[in-house]
């Protein structure tokens, strides 16, 4: 089975008279992990990845009768999933800045799962930079979405996805030629 | 250090991305959690506008959907801002719902869930909010009740009630005893005294005075005279009429020295004093008289 952030051709024909629990069914098969995957790189943290997509699922299920098709539902998961995560490291900057601080040399609970997701010099160049960059570096080069993708997704012009995109990879390289 | 192209950079980029992501595994259970979410009742209100929603809204609006259509045919351009406000009012709404089910999600019951993430995240006091959220609403109506209701005027009106009866008390010093109903400003006669050359008359009224033997124009004392009339207090002629007609009392334009307070208000609050004196003291009939004995030949004069 493939698993895609982009639509799928074989579920692009989803009969519109699809219920939402099939279409939920449907889409969770072919899209779950990617958009998981996509949650975790954006909060970097798998636990929370997963709450997020399944918030996203469970909204996507409540307004099938309005998207009836596969490719408006992918999208609407895609969208969902950034902005919620966005929201969640809202949160986390609230959170963070009101909790007491661990002492140095206990690791936090999430410091495993960050870990996990920083042993390329990239993924912890890519944490330096700031939410919508590194969402719109995200969506480009591991969703592999187009501009106009992007945009919808996060909800911004092409222009701005370019400026986004432009500025990241900047930022990103004098990071990587710094380190090394 | 041989430079990165950007193409290298980017084939880089994605490269460290899928590798990362690649080590990231969700849980098999998903799709059983998503179940139990989606199994789990709305609250009462949500249900019932979702219901109305799709039972009769929805329906409703298909069903002029062919009727708006060929309005808008008949109609031309006229209807295509409205319509396209239509669907734009639908598509702000739409998010809108989704952005409040964070809120709508505090309101269900909650089960224990699975994850760190969502204990973190989890409102420690949910019905703090809701608590909190009465409140304003209450204090929000409370203001409102305040503000539109007469009670604020009631409540100025009776301040300045207050605040007028209490500056007349005070501005009419020389008005005390018109009580006795004789009470005539005095400035005026005073300053026809200073014209005359005559001291004015800081006295009491009711001190032995040619007036006494006129018999007119004697007004009786106000009760907080004192009980030795000022050697200064002598009676002056008026120089308008032939008899001497005493002033009721000093006015603080005469200038003169007065022994006896002009304020109505001192009067009635020294009559307070006598009164509880002689309560305290034991002699109910002194009590009863409130000054002494220039104001008793006074009053005996003035019935």
């Amino acid at each position: 089975m493939t698993e895609t952030l982009v639509a799928d051709a074989a579920l692009g024909s989803v009969p519109a008279d699809w219920d939402a629990d099939r279409a939920v069914t449907a889409l969770y098969t072919t899209h779950y992990r990617s958009l998981v995957r996509l949650a975790a790189l954006l909060v970097r943290d798998v636990a929370t990845a997963e709450e997020v997509v399944q918030d996203s699922f469970v909204a996507m299920h409540g307004g099938w009768r309005r998207l009836r098709d596969s490719d408006k539902a992918l999208s609407y998961l895609r969208q969902s999933v950034v902005n919620r995560s966005r929201s969640v490291l809202r949160h986390r900057v609230v959170v963070d800045r009101n909790a007491p601080k661990p002492a140095p040399d206990m690791p936090s609970a999430e410091h495993g799962a960050i870990a996990l997701l920083e042993r390329s010099a990239v993924v912890s160049a890519l944490r330096t930079l700031p939410p919508r960059q590194r969402e719109a570096l995200v969506l480009r080069y591991y969703g592999d979405l187009s501009e106009a993708q992007i945009a919808s997704t996060m909800g911004i012009s092409r222009g701005a996805v370019k400026s986004h995109t432009a500025r990241a990879i900047a930022a990103l390289r004098s990071v990587l030629e710094r380190e090394a | 250090m041989t430079r990165m192209t950007p193409l290298e950079q980017e084939e880089r980029l994605r490269r460290a991305l899928r590798a990362a992501a690649d080590s990231i595994e969700p849980a098999a259970d998903g799709l059983e959690r998503i179940r139990e979410r989606l199994a789990k009742p709305r609250p009462l209100a949500v249900a019932w506008l979702m219901a109305g929603w799709a039972d009769v809204a929805q329906p409703a609006m298909l069903r002029i959907e062919p009727v708006w259509a060929k309005l808008a045919d008949l109609l031309g351009g006229w209807l295509r801002p409205v319509g396209r406000l239509r669907v734009t009012m639908a598509d702000l709404m739409y998010p809108a719902l989704d952005r409040m089910r964070p809120v709508l999600n505090l309101l269900r019951p909650r089960t224990p869930q699975h994850g760190a993430a969502s204990s973190s995240q989890a409102p420690r006091y949910p019905w703090l909010r809701l608590a909190a959220a009465i409140g304003v609403i209450v204090v929000v109506a409370f203001v409102g009740g305040f503000v539109l209701t007469g009670l604020p005027h009631t409540i100025i009106s009776q301040v300045q009630q207050i605040t007028s009866s209490g500056g007349n008390g005070s501005g009419s010093g020389g008005h005390a005893p018109t009580v006795a109903g004789t009470g005539t400003p005095t400035g005026t006669s005073g300053s026809g005294q200073h014209k005359n050359g005559a001291s004015p008359s800081p006295s009491p009224s009711c001190s032995p005075s040619p007036a006494k033997k006129s018999g007119s124009g004697a007004s009786p004392a106000p009760s907080d005279t004192p009980a030795q009339p000022s050697p200064t207090a002598t009676p002056t002629p008026n120089p308008t009429t032939a008899s001497p007609t005493p002033s009721p009392s000093p006015s603080s334009t005469s200038g003169s020295i007065s022994p006896s307070p002009t304020s109505g208000q001192v009067s009635v609050s020294v009559t307070a004093l006598v009164v509880l004196n002689d309560a305290v003291t034991g002699h109910p009939k002194q009590a009863s008289r409130p000054s002494p004995t220039p104001t008793s030949s006074c009053g005996a004069k003035a019935s």
